[in-house]
């Protein structure tokens, strides 16, 4: 009698507290305006975090970059465009993010990453749709309901335990455990939702900015690929969890697909158009490999230098890059642990370092460094003829180098006989 | 009844208080001091050590007014082991034994990035040398997350398979130089165990 009173009040709480989460769309140009509301209070948080993007130090204070990603940006917005703000940072992962107050934080991950504009469009999409069908508010209200119903929960399960036999009360906390684990499946599943949701305005929105949404989609398989190459066990063989906040890849692919009415492979942009964009994000591309070769995944990073290759483009720095990231994974025991790494040296050496350094070398774009790195590889080798004639020709390239005392130092050390 | 009962309470707080300060001490003026290192320093003004928790390296860390506006680093790294052990990740920068100079400034310069340091630069880079052991020195620029412009100094020096390093860091802006002349003596003093 008792446990069907609880477990009634239980039901009535749990209804009561599943207010609806939907927060319709913004309309062009209206903020909140009752300062008290939930609204307001994400914009004054998100305007505080606008400033800390603003003066973070990872920004990419580069206008002519800013400009045309705000620019797409704002293409992608229509209307709303004069809402939206773009922000551009260096951090070596795939991601993009918007605030409820318009403004977007875009890796430089992932600008490295997108081999088009209407790849980017569709990322830039994607975005705006979180910011046009309200989403925070929506992810506020869903959280205010699961804890809600969390709660109510856990009145209908405490007094079953409290006043049942030890058999009822084990019943009771289990019936309290899977209940919980729904309630929070249903939390996660729905920000799932959200993502698919703004996926789809990002397929729209490219399709009413003109540009190509077919193509655009590439971007997800390119990614789902170099998942699967990277020598972090976890990433390549991650599968989807109830608590994703996210799509896996593979699902994500799928349902784009589905949406464009692709069946086969997915058409990739031509030379004209991956070499257009290149040409945006050419003045950071030895940075930004930088931070992923710091990243010590010499699988994913190896796949990606295998797309960057594909256009013959940048083959100073894209050599120089790949040569990097063999050293690192030849000189560091611990990265050889894992079996894709192992796969990817087998048979390698610093021969084949020194090899990649002097294909790098004899282009055009290879970067001074080059031959500060080939030299530093002779000395290690003890070809000292060769070291030094490296490391002169970085000095001659880069006469103000920083370090170059410490250069001359290791030239004079070649030069006293042994 | 108050007193009786207040007594245990204020008691575990003040064991509380004191355990959670055991390993914050006191680095004396002019008297050697070695701590997880194969090197001893001798500083010429009080510092106090950090404990544990608060310092990302597996060596010793030096304070005077608080990490975020200043610390000295102290670190020895033994062969294929990283400087930050307390980040567990497999793909952790590594020392290795026998690295040229160059490779060691870069081991320095990834794991300073792996604790939050954007955009670092290294500067006048030269080459050092400590108890007849070669070694580099360089000065070094860079920002915290948060945009703040940080300046450093680097000292490393290899020795018995083991890298030795004295980091020096703090905001551009005032606290690099207010500390500049303690932070001189420190590396001035290193000796070699």
């Amino acid at each position: 009698m008792k446990i069907a009173l609880y477990s009634s009040i239980a039901s009535a709480l749990m209804l009561t507290a599943c207010s609806t989460t939907d927060r319709g769309q913004r309309t062009v140009g209206v903020k909140a305006t009752d300062l008290s509301s939930a609204e307001a209070m994400l914009d004054a948080e998100s305007a505080k975090a606008t400033e800390r993007l603003q003066r973070s130090g990872a920004r990419i204070r580069d206008t002519a970059l800013e400009s045309y990603v705000q620019d797409i940006a704002n293409k992608s917005a229509g209307a709303f465009s004069g809402e939206v703000n773009v922000y551009l940072l260096k951090v070596p992962a795939f991601n993009a993010y918007m605030y409820p107050n318009g403004t977007m934080g875009v890796y430089s991950g992932l600008l490295l990453r997108v081999e088009t504009e209407d790849e980017l469009a569709l990322i830039l999409g994607h975005e705006f749709g979180h910011y046009y069908e309200k989403h925070s508010l929506e992810i506020r209200a869903n959280a205010k309901n699961t804890l809600h119903a969390l709660n109510a929960v856990s009145l209908a399960t405490a007094p079953i335990y409290l006043i049942g036999s030890p058999a009822v009360g084990a019943g009771g906390e289990l019936l309290g455990v899977a209940a919980q684990t729904a309630i929070l499946s249903e939390f996660f599943s729905f920000n799932r939702e959200q993502e698919t949701e703004a996926d789809v305005i990002g397929l729209e929105r490219v399709e009413a900015t003109g540009y190509a949404k077919a193509s655009a989609i590439k971007l997800w398989e390119n990614l789902d690929e170099e998942k699967k190459a990277s020598s972090i066990r976890k990433v390549r063989n991650r599968k989807s969890k109830f608590y994703d906040s996210h799509p896996t890849t593979p699902d994500r692919l799928k349902a784009l697909k589905a949406a464009t009415n692709i069946q086969g492979d997915i058409p990739r942009a031509s030379i004209g158009q991956r070499s257009a964009y290149r040409d945006r994000i050419r003045p950071h591309l030895m940075e930004w490999l930088n931070g992923e070769i710091a990243r010590r995944d010499a699988g994913a990073t190896l796949h990606l230098l295998d797309r960057l290759d594909d256009l013959g483009e940048d083959q100073g720095v894209l050599l120089y890059a790949r040569a990097r990231v063999l050293d690192r994974a030849l000189s560091n025991k611990k990265l050889k642990e894992d079996e894709v790494t192992r796969k990817l040296v087998a048979g390698q050496s610093q021969s084949d370092v020194v090899e990649l350094l002097e294909r790098a070398s004899s282009h055009s774009d290879a970067p001074p460094v080059v031959y500060r790195e080939l030299g530093n590889k002779f000395y290690k080798l003890g070809q000292h003829k060769a070291a030094k004639s490296a490391f002169q020709q970085y000095l001659a390239l880069t006469p103000s180098a920083e370090d170059s005392q410490l250069i001359e130092s290791l030239i004079a050390k070649m030069d006293i006989p042994s | 009844m108050i007193f009786h009962y207040r007594l245990p309470v204020i008691a575990s707080f003040v064991a509380i208080t004191l355990s959670a300060c055991a390993s914050m001490s006191a680095v004396k003026a002019d008297a050697a001091f070695k701590a997880e290192t194969a090197f001893n320093v001798t500083p010429a003004t009080s510092w106090t050590r950090l404990p544990n928790g608060l310092n990302p390296t597996t060596g010793s860390a030096l304070t005077q007014d608080g990490v975020p506006l200043g610390a000295v680093y102290l670190v020895t790294v033994k062969n294929e082991k990283a400087m930050l052990d307390k980040i567990k990740r497999k793909n952790l920068p590594r020392y290795t034994a026998g690295s040229t100079p160059l490779e060691n400034i870069d081991f320095l310069e990834s794991s300073l990035a792996l604790i939050g340091y954007v955009d670092i630069l290294a500067s006048n880079v030269r080459p050092a040398t400590v108890d007849g052991h070669s070694g580099t020195q360089f000065e070094f620029t860079g920002k915290y997350p948060n945009g703040l412009e940080m300046q450093g100094d680097v000292l490393m020096v290899e020795a018995d398979e083991k890298l030795n390093i004295i980091f020096y860091t703090a905001p551009k802006m005032h606290y690099y130089d207010k500390y500049k002349n303690d932070v001189d003596a420190i590396f001035n003093s290193i000796s070699l165990n």
